[in-house]
C-alpha cells in the first residue's frame, strides 16, 4: 500500500457520505409533492402534499371514498368497496428513500378511483 | 499483448485461457448467494484475472477479456440484463483503473479499490435507467463503500498470484 492507494481510498470514502448527504437532505425538503387522483381514469384532483386536507369523494351510484393528507403523507382513509385493498396500501410517503415506481400508486379497483404521488 | 507479441499464437491462447479463467470464476461466483440485505455486493473475483492481465499485458488486452468474458457471460447464463449490468461495469471500471494506473501511479490495491468502486456506480447507473428513477441512487454509498473491501481483497488475491509466479505488480 502506497500513500496514493490510500488517497484513492479517501476519495471513494469522500464520495459516498458526499452522496449519502445529498441524498438524506434531499429527501427532506423537496417543494412541489402533491398527489394525482383519478375517478375512472380521469383526473378529478391534485392534493398539495404541504396542508393536511380531507377529500371525500362520492359517487352518484353510492360509491365513497375519503382520502385524507397529513404530514406530507397521503392514504385511502375509508372506501365503501368490498375488498378495502385501498385502505390496506396505508400511508404513501414522498419521504420514504427506497419508494419504486410501483410504490407511487393506491388503486381502488372496485370504486375506480386511484392516487398517484408526483415528484421525488 | 506487450509481452508475448512476438508470437501471436501464444499470445491469442493465453488471452483465451485467461478470458476463460475470468468467466468460469464469474459463474462460479454468481452461484453464490447474496450477502443478506445488501443486493449488488459482490465479492467480484472474476476481477482478479483482469487486474493480472492489466498488470502484464496492458489496458487493450484487458479490454479484450473483459468484452469477450461478459459477453459470454451474457449469452451461458447472466443473461441480457445480467449483460448490460456488467458491460458497463466492466467499462467504468477498467478507465479508471487504466486512469489510475497510468496517470496516478497507484498500486494494485488504490487501482483495484477504484475499480470496484467504479463499477458498482457503472452498475448503479444502468439500474436507475432500468427503474426510470433516480431513487436507487440513494444506494451509491453502500456500493461505494463495499467496493474499497471488495476491491482491496481482490487486489490481494491478485498480488498473491503475481508475486508466486515472480512477476512483481
Amino acid at each position: 500500500m502506497k500513500k496514493r492507494d490510500i488517497a484513492v481510498i479517501g476519495v471513494i470514502i469522500l464520495l459516498a457520505s458526499l452522496l449519502l448527504a445529498l441524498t438524506r437532505t434531499a429527501s427532506i425538503d423537496s417543494p412541489d409533492q402533491y398527489a394525482r387522483v383519478y375517478l375512472d381514469g380521469v383526473l378529478y384532483a391534485e392534493l398539495s402534499l404541504a396542508s393536511d386536507e380531507l377529500l371525500t369523494l362520492e359517487q352518484d351510484d353510492g360509491k365513497v371514498n375519503e382520502i385524507e393528507v397529513s404530514e406530507g403523507r397521503i392514504r385511502m382513509r375509508s372506501a365503501n368497496c368490498p375488498d378495502h385493498t385501498c385502505v390496506a396500501c396505508g400511508w404513501l410517503d414522498p419521504a420514504d428513500r427506497y419508494l419504486l415506481p410501483d410504490d407511487r400508486w393506491i388503486v381502488c379497483l372496485p370504486n375506480r378511483v386511484s392516487i398517484e404521488l408526483i415528484g421525488d | 499483448m506487450r509481452k508475448s507479441s512476438k508470437v501471436p499464437t501464444a499470445g491469442i491462447a493465453r488471452m483465451g485461457m485467461l478470458t476463460a479463467l475470468a468467466l468460469a470464476l464469474g459463474y462460479v461466483e454468481a452461484q453464490l448467494p447474496f450477502l443478506p440485505g445488501l443486493p449488488g455486493v459482490k465479492l467480484g473475483i472474476a476481477n482478479t484475472v483482469l487486474l493480472y492481465v492489466l498488470m502484464l499485458d496492458g489496458g487493450k488486452a484487458a479490454f479484450g477479456v473483459m468484452l469477450t468474458r461478459v459477453t459470454l457471460a451474457g449469452l451461458l447464463y447472466a443473461g441480457f440484463n445480467g449483460f448490460c449490468y456488467s458491460l458497463v461495469g466492466g467499462l467504468f471500471s477498467l478507465c479508471v483503473m487504466i486512469f489510475l494506473r497510468r496517470v496516478g501511479r497507484v498500486s494494485l490495491v488504490g487501482m483495484s479499490c477504484g475499480g470496484a468502486a467504479a463499477h458498482n456506480l457503472g452498475q448503479l447507473c444502468v439500474a436507475c435507467i432500468w427503474i426510470g428513477h433516480r431513487a436507487a441512487l440513494a444506494y451509491a454509498p453502500i456500493l461505494l463503500l463495499s467496493g474499497i473491501f471488495t476491491g482491496a481483497l481482490t487486489a490481494i488475491c491478485a498480488g498473491m498470484i503475481l508475486r508466486a509466479l515472480g512477476k512483481k505488480g
